[in-house]
């Protein structure tokens, strides 16, 4: 027999065999059903998306682990928002414990010595700016840095007209701080000697840290045993931090993705007043792929276009009225189950937080977490 | 399928027993024969097919950059795979009525589009949406298949769920299919028993001898159609009866409740809806059917029809009420506990002996 043949066959029982099959194979009876038989089956049916790696945070509703997930947020940028005896502390040592694990290195301001021992349990380095300093060099080099630092010290201070010009007068002719404190009036001299005097032996390089991918802690403790006079200095050390960091990694070519983490504890006595800072940063710095976390006691203290920039929102216990200010500041879908589950904690014998409402940018409501702390953390 | 098989065998009996009745017991006889072996030969040939060579999968479907096109004789088809990403709400969100209200519109703007549904359970739950069209001009269907993937992604969108349309390679990765190996035993077993019943056509007569006939053909038929087919490991079943009566909004919701937290738990399950929309006239014959049962009962003094007459009407009742839409669907499922969930809720299942018409809801 042929080849053509045999491929005349073929095809000609292929088709025969397609129509038999066509005609006598088996399809089930179609049943009649209205809309409503099938509304158990509607898409509603699947539960909210949660990611599946990154910083676990701990069990939702479901009992599914909930992780934040920095790849699959818009940007990494967050808020934690806790009030006192929340466990704010504690849940962002069980936060930063984790960030080794996504790869990023990661600065912490630390207003009360409170992540010392973590930090150096991570093998990170401690910057007490009592006995050491970190070297500024930025705001010599780049304007824009100096005159958003001339502008903070200004307001923190309030300075005169004249005593701004002054300043910016000092800096532009100083190499550093030794440098600007000499160049400065006498009058302004002595009301700027005392943050100022901190920046003068700066021996601590940020670059080396950043370069050697170190984590730190900018630890202020000490000056702000002085409180309340005392935030004011923090406040610009913390700042000029915040910027030696930005300036290094502006220098790097761009790339969003999460590759610095700057998080700062009690961001309402630090940084929100005068001048926010970090308004600035969220706007700005997801093209060199540094995100900023910020604690705060109060949701009030964070303005409605800060909640549409940050990519996450962690709410520890909150009261009543804080869900009510959450709920008409972030607009999310904040129900009374969620506002129930949150203002409410269980009895227990320390603080410790146990609940809390993650808010992210691509889901309308909150998912409710109950939080699950690394045995780990509380050691430290 | 149970139906079918269960007349095949009342006929079956019937057949054997009318042999003995003296005036024309042998034609009726075989004329049952013959009756059984038609209302029965669909499900067997298939079961016999599938058992030989597997599932027929013919599929010759081609991917462009997110549909797929296929021709079917002179015809075009075109479809398009859509995912749900997220949703923004689940049931526990909203109070029955608005629940009710709110699944009422989504469920409507899906069904409307004639969609077959996968809901798959692996290692994460997956909301599949696959919409299809047929005909002749393939510039149209295009532009149709466009316009209704559109109007799915918005009008989802405003509901709160965020769909995405899907690589068309996912399309092929829908079920863990695998090649069918051919069993050379069963094969041996039907050229023998073809064999036999050759033999009986041949050698032997009357009642023997049609059963010869009719077997020959079932076995000749189904070894003709060899084809490579393929194979799927799981057990399938079937909505034979959808029998939701009279329905609170709280009942809605926790089924719903029910149903999304078992598959959200089980974990390998699969739930395959088949949807067409249907004329609302069947609203009119399912009254027309309650009549009939209605009159049946009573008439034969017959309980369970009169509760299952009373049944039809109630959902008829609540159609016409709640302004509900008729679809005509086929339901297949792989999970025991959506099916005992939804047997609940008044659906009513059987074990589906065969996988084809799951796949072809697909493929085909």
């Amino acid at each position: 027999m042929g080849e053509s043949m045999k491929a005349g066959l073929k095809k000609m029982h292929g088709r025969i065999r397609d129509k038999l099959l066509e005609k006598l194979f088996y399809s089930p009876r179609k049943q009649v059903a209205f809309t409503y038989d099938l509304a158990p089956l509607g898409p509603h049916l699947m539960w909210l998306y949660v990611p599946e790696k990154g910083i676990y945070l701990g069990r939702d509703d479901y009992d599914r682990e909930v992780y934040l997930n920095p790849a699959q947020l818009r940007v990494f940028h967050g808020v934690i928002i806790g009030p006192s005896g929340a466990g704010k502390s504690l849940f962002l040592k069980h936060f930063l414990y984790q960030i080794p694990n996504l790869k990023v290195n990661f600065m912490i301001i630390d207003p009360h010595s409170d992540y010392s021992v973590l930090i150096r349990k991570l093998g990170g380095e401690v910057i007490d700016i009592r006995k050491t300093m970190f070297k500024t060099t930025n705001i010599f080099r780049n304007i824009e840095s100096r005159e958003l630092f001339i502008k903070a010290v200004a307001a923190l201070y309030r300075l005169t007209e004249g005593q701004e010009l002054s300043l910016r007068e000092a800096i532009k002719r100083s190499k550093d701080f030794s440098q600007v404190l000499s160049n400065l009036p006498p009058v302004l001299r002595s009301k700027l000697e005392y943050p100022f005097s901190f920046l003068t032996n700066g021996e601590v390089d940020l670059k080396d840290l950043l370069d050697e991918k170190i984590p730190f802690s900018v630890d202020l403790s000490s000056m702000r045993r002085e409180r309340p006079v005392l935030d004011e200095a923090a406040s610009v050390i913390a700042r000029l931090a915040i910027d030696e960091v930005l300036g290094y990694y502006w220098k790097k070519p761009r790339m969003h993705r999460l590759r610095f983490l700057i998080v700062a504890d009690e961001y309402h006595n630090i940084l929100a007043k005068p001048i926010d800072v970090v308004e600035r940063i969220l706007r700005e710095t997801r093209k060199i792929g540094v995100y900023m976390v910020v604690a705060s006691q109060d949701v009030d203290k964070f303005s409605e276009s800060y909640f549409t920039q940050v990519g996450f929102i962690i709410a520890l216990t909150l009261s009543e009225g804080q869900v009510e200010e959450l709920r008409a500041l972030t607009k999310k879908n904040i129900t009374d189950a969620d506002e129930l589950f949150i203002t409410t904690a269980p009895p227990m014998e320390e603080f410790f937080p146990t609940k809390a409402l993650l808010l992210v940018h691509y889901h309308k409501k909150a998912i409710r977490v109950r939080l699950d702390i690394s045995e780990e953390v509380l050691e430290y | 399928m149970r139906r079918e098989l269960k007349i095949a065998v009342i006929l079956l009996i019937l057949s054997y027993f009318s042999n003995s009745i003296r005036t024309y017991g042998y034609e009726i006889s075989v004329f049952l024969l013959v009756l059984a072996y038609i209302v029965s030969f669909k499900p067997v040939f298939s079961m016999l097919c599938e058992a030989l060579w597997g599932i027929p999968l013919n599929s010759s479907w081609k991917t462009g950059s997110w549909k797929l096109y296929r021709k079917i004789g002179k015809k075009y088809e075109v479809a398009a795979l859509l995912k749900v990403e997220n949703i923004q709400w689940s049931t526990e969100d909203y109070t029955p009525s608005k629940f009710a209200s709110v699944i009422k519109a989504v469920m409507e703007k899906i069904l409307k589009l004639n969609p077959v549904i996968l809901i798959k359970k692996e290692s994460e739950l997956n909301y599949y949406i696959f919409i299809r069209r047929r005909g002749k001009k393939l510039i149209d269907l295009d532009r149709d298949i466009e316009a209704s993937v559109r109007f799915l992604l918005n009008s989802a969108g405003r509901t709160g769920i965020d769909l995405e349309v899907c690589d068309p390679k996912e399309f092929f990765s829908l079920f863990n299919l695998t090649e069918k190996k051919i069993d050379r035993e069963n094969l041996a077993l039907i050229i023998v028993l073809d064999f036999f019943s050759i033999l009986a056509a041949i050698c032997t007569k009357g009642y023997l001898q049609v059963v010869g006939i009719l077997l020959t053909i079932l076995f000749t038929l189904s070894l003709f159609c060899f084809y490579r087919g393929k194979e799927l490991n799981e057990k399938y079943y079937y909505a034979d009866a959808v029998e939701v009566g009279e329905i609170a909004d709280t009942d809605i919701q926790d089924f719903s409740e029910l149903v999304s937290n078992i598959i959200n738990t089980e974990e390998n399950a699969k739930i395959v809806i088949e949807v067409e929309k249907a004329s609302t006239r069947i609203e009119a014959e399912l009254e027309r059917k309650a009549a009939k049962k209605y009159f049946a009962a009573t008439t034969f003094d017959w309980l369970g029809t009169l509760v299952s007459s009373f049944k039809i009407l109630e959902r008829a009742r609540r159609r016409r009420e709640r302004k509900e839409f008729v679809y005509l669907i086929r339901l297949y499922t792989t999970s025991e506990r959506i099916k005992e969930a939804l047997e609940g809720y008044g659906f009513s299942f059987i074990r589906l002996p065969l996988k084809a018409p799951v796949l072809k809801a697909f493929y085909g």
